[in-house]
């Protein structure tokens, strides 16, 4: 059932449009409590603005651990240049190669890199609502 | 008395570590376009050691306590520092607006930011800031600012 105030199903255990939820938190709310009432589909998409440094990765594994969370992915969007086609592992507004702001997005749906403006009409709607962990603590 | 005003967990603050930061309230300086000019005001919630172990309660998982500010009581700030690092084990780290180093923060910290805002030097992650983040260990100040250019490599702009 697609819950009021959104267009598509999901299968994030909390608020995916919420800015509030930091990249913590979303290890405990995807894991053991909730999950292992589940037979599938638990895996947290922690959708994150910026790559974290191998340390704070390696931190991030002992909370997956501790809240029992067994099956997680981080979804960080890849900047793709429409002028000379160079593809960024970063989120910019213009090309780092040529300073075009032509710019779109990919990020992973069902495991493959694919371009934002690719997806369905209402995914797209749906992915644009998406609250990416700003690492600096800021909402804005 | 020290207080805050707000908590979060962030990842850009302080290099390889996850952190809690507390943006601290009654910040004596005045810098031009400071983005929070609202933490100059004596408002927010006493913080005591207490309380930053009951913050750290709540976010399992942190590994380092970030004061944002805390320039108007050095003395109180330190002291904190200690008692956090000797209950909870993580690491402590301050964001100052002073022009230098105070000794007694220098000793109680594992991190420690200096310099105020300028608008014409940039912030931390611009390569021509005026601002200095140093690692304290062993009783020496090493300067990792470059690790807040980093993500900045291939912005032509």
């Amino acid at each position: 059932m697609v819950p009021e105030g959104r267009n598509l199903y999901n299968s994030y255990f909390y608020i995916v449009e919420d800015p509030s939820i930091d990249p913590v938190k979303k290890f405990y709310y995807q894991g053991f409590g909730f999950a292992s009432e589940c037979d599938g589909g638990v895996a947290l998409h922690n959708n994150l603005d910026e790559h974290l440094s191998k340390q704070q990765y390696r931190m991030l594994m002992d909370v997956a651990v501790k809240a029992g969370c067994n099956y997680f992915t981080y979804n960080i969007p890849n900047t793709v240049c429409r002028e000379c086609g160079h593809i960024s592992k970063h989120r910019l507004d213009h090309c780092e190669a040529c300073g075009s702001e032509n710019v779109t997005y990919a990020t992973r749906i069902i495991g493959y890199l694919k371009l934002i403006d690719h997806f369905s009409e209402p995914r797209q709607i749906e992915a644009a609502r998406r609250a990416y962990g700003r690492l600096d603590g800021n909402d804005d | 008395m020290i207080k805050y005003y707000s908590s979060s967990v962030v990842f850009q603050e302080v290099p390889d570590e996850i952190t809690l930061a507390l943006e601290i309230t009654s910040c004596p300086h005045r810098c031009p376009e400071c983005h929070s000019p609202w933490l100059r005001e004596d408002i927010g919630v006493e913080l005591t050691a207490e309380e930053c172990l009951r913050l750290i309660g709540e976010n399992p998982g942190v590994s380092c306590i970030c004061f944002m500010g805390g320039d108007a009581n050095h003395e109180g700030i330190a002291s904190l520092a200690r008692e956090i690092k000797e209950r909870s084990g993580l690491k402590v780290a301050m964001y100052s607006g002073d022009e230098k180093m105070d000794p007694i923060l220098a000793s109680a910290l594992d991190y420690y930011k200096i310099g105020p805002y300028i608008k014409e030097r940039g912030p931390l992650d611009s390569p021509s800031t005026n601002q200095v983040f140093y690692k304290m260990e062993g009783g020496k100040a090493i300067d990792i600012t470059h690790r807040f250019f980093k993500k900045k490599i291939g912005d032509i702009r």
